[in-house]
């Protein structure tokens, strides 16, 4: 098998009219982050579990219907309440590691609300996944998270 | 309270060592070996609490300069091809600070007379605590260090 990594860089900016509190709060409660972190709506959501403190690991096992799981696979590194969570994590395509990935989550106040900064230092493994698709995914992610803060959490 | 911010950062290097791939990799693979060449400074001082090399495994490093700040380094293997790649995870703290999170990848090609690495380190150095440049220096001196010591057939 021909082996290849390909490291690459995303940044997403966005502002939430929720005070930081309140959107880091979606990012620490097992409930909240469960109900906007999966990016594919119509998939399947099969296992979740967060410990959320320094040390601790997530979860997130998806089903597209037809073909592997997607797996999710993280550890939380850094936490500062209401300012910042940085984690790394692997994707797996069922028993095939596509990807190993550093995130850091940044939170401000902005007005009324907050900027969120999300930035993605991803290692991708083989050629089975590649920077924009995961740029894509974290956006619909990011999405999810203002639908669910506009709604109240 | 401190203030807070965030510094991504991409280092990348390559060396070329006239040795195989199997010996590069087993270089990188036990504390002994680690311990012979992964010192990032002269006189720096060096020890593992724990190491346990296989992919959800980890490593606790203490390290530091002589006489100055002791450094500790806490990794996870994320992913492990023999002779030909690792990559793992982790933070650096220094007391309660925490300095920096970081993806690390090693990867080793075959390369005419020996083996090509190319070594890429993911970092977010956090609040001023640690920089780039620090990491910098720091590899590449390891980097030329694991090269004499491999060329000079030093057991791996």
């Amino acid at each position: 098998m021909q082996r290849s990594v390909t490291h690459a860089t995303f940044a997403v900016e966005r502002r939430y009219p929720a005070a930081p509190a309140r959107v880091f709060a979606a990012w620490a409660s097992p409930d909240a982050k469960k109900s906007w972190f999966a990016c594919h709506a119509e998939w399947r959501l099969t296992e979740y579990a967060l410990d959320f403190r320094v040390g601790g690991r997530e979860h997130l096992s998806t089903s597209p219907g037809t073909g592997p799981a997607h797996i999710y696979d993280a550890q939380y590194h850094d936490i500062v309440a209401d300012r910042r969570i940085v984690y790394a994590y692997t994707m797996h395509l069922g028993p095939t590691r596509i990807s190993v990935s550093l995130a850091t989550v940044e939170l401000e106040p902005a007005g009324q609300g907050t900027r969120l900064l999300f930035t993605e230092q991803g290692a991708f493994l083989d050629g089975y996944d590649d920077v924009s698709g995961r740029e894509h995914g974290t956006r619909a992610g990011l999405d999810n998270l203002e639908a669910v803060l506009r709604r109240g959490l | 309270m401190p203030e807070r911010f965030v510094t991504h950062a991409t280092l990348a290097l390559e060396r070329t060592y006239k040795v195989p791939a199997a010996r590069v990799f087993a270089a990188w693979s036990s504390p002994e070996a680690l311990l012979r060449w992964g010192s990032p400074g002269e006189g720096w001082h060096a020890a593992y609490d724990r190491f346990d090399f296989r992919i959800g495994g980890g490593e606790v490093c203490r390290f530091g300069p002589p006489g100055g700040e002791v450094y500790v380094s806490e990794m996870r293997y994320e992913d492990i091809v023999p002779d030909a790649r690792i990559v793992s995870g982790g933070s650096m703290t220094c007391g309660d600070r925490r300095l920096f999170v970081g993806l690390m990848t090693v990867e080793l090609y075959p390369a005419e007379g020996g083996t090509r690495l190319v070594f890429t380190e993911q970092g977010a150095f956090l609040d001023g605590n640690d920089l780039p440049s620090n990491h910098e220096a720091g590899w590449n001196h390891m980097l030329d260090n694991l090269g004499r010591n491999l060329e000079r057939g030093a057991a791996p």
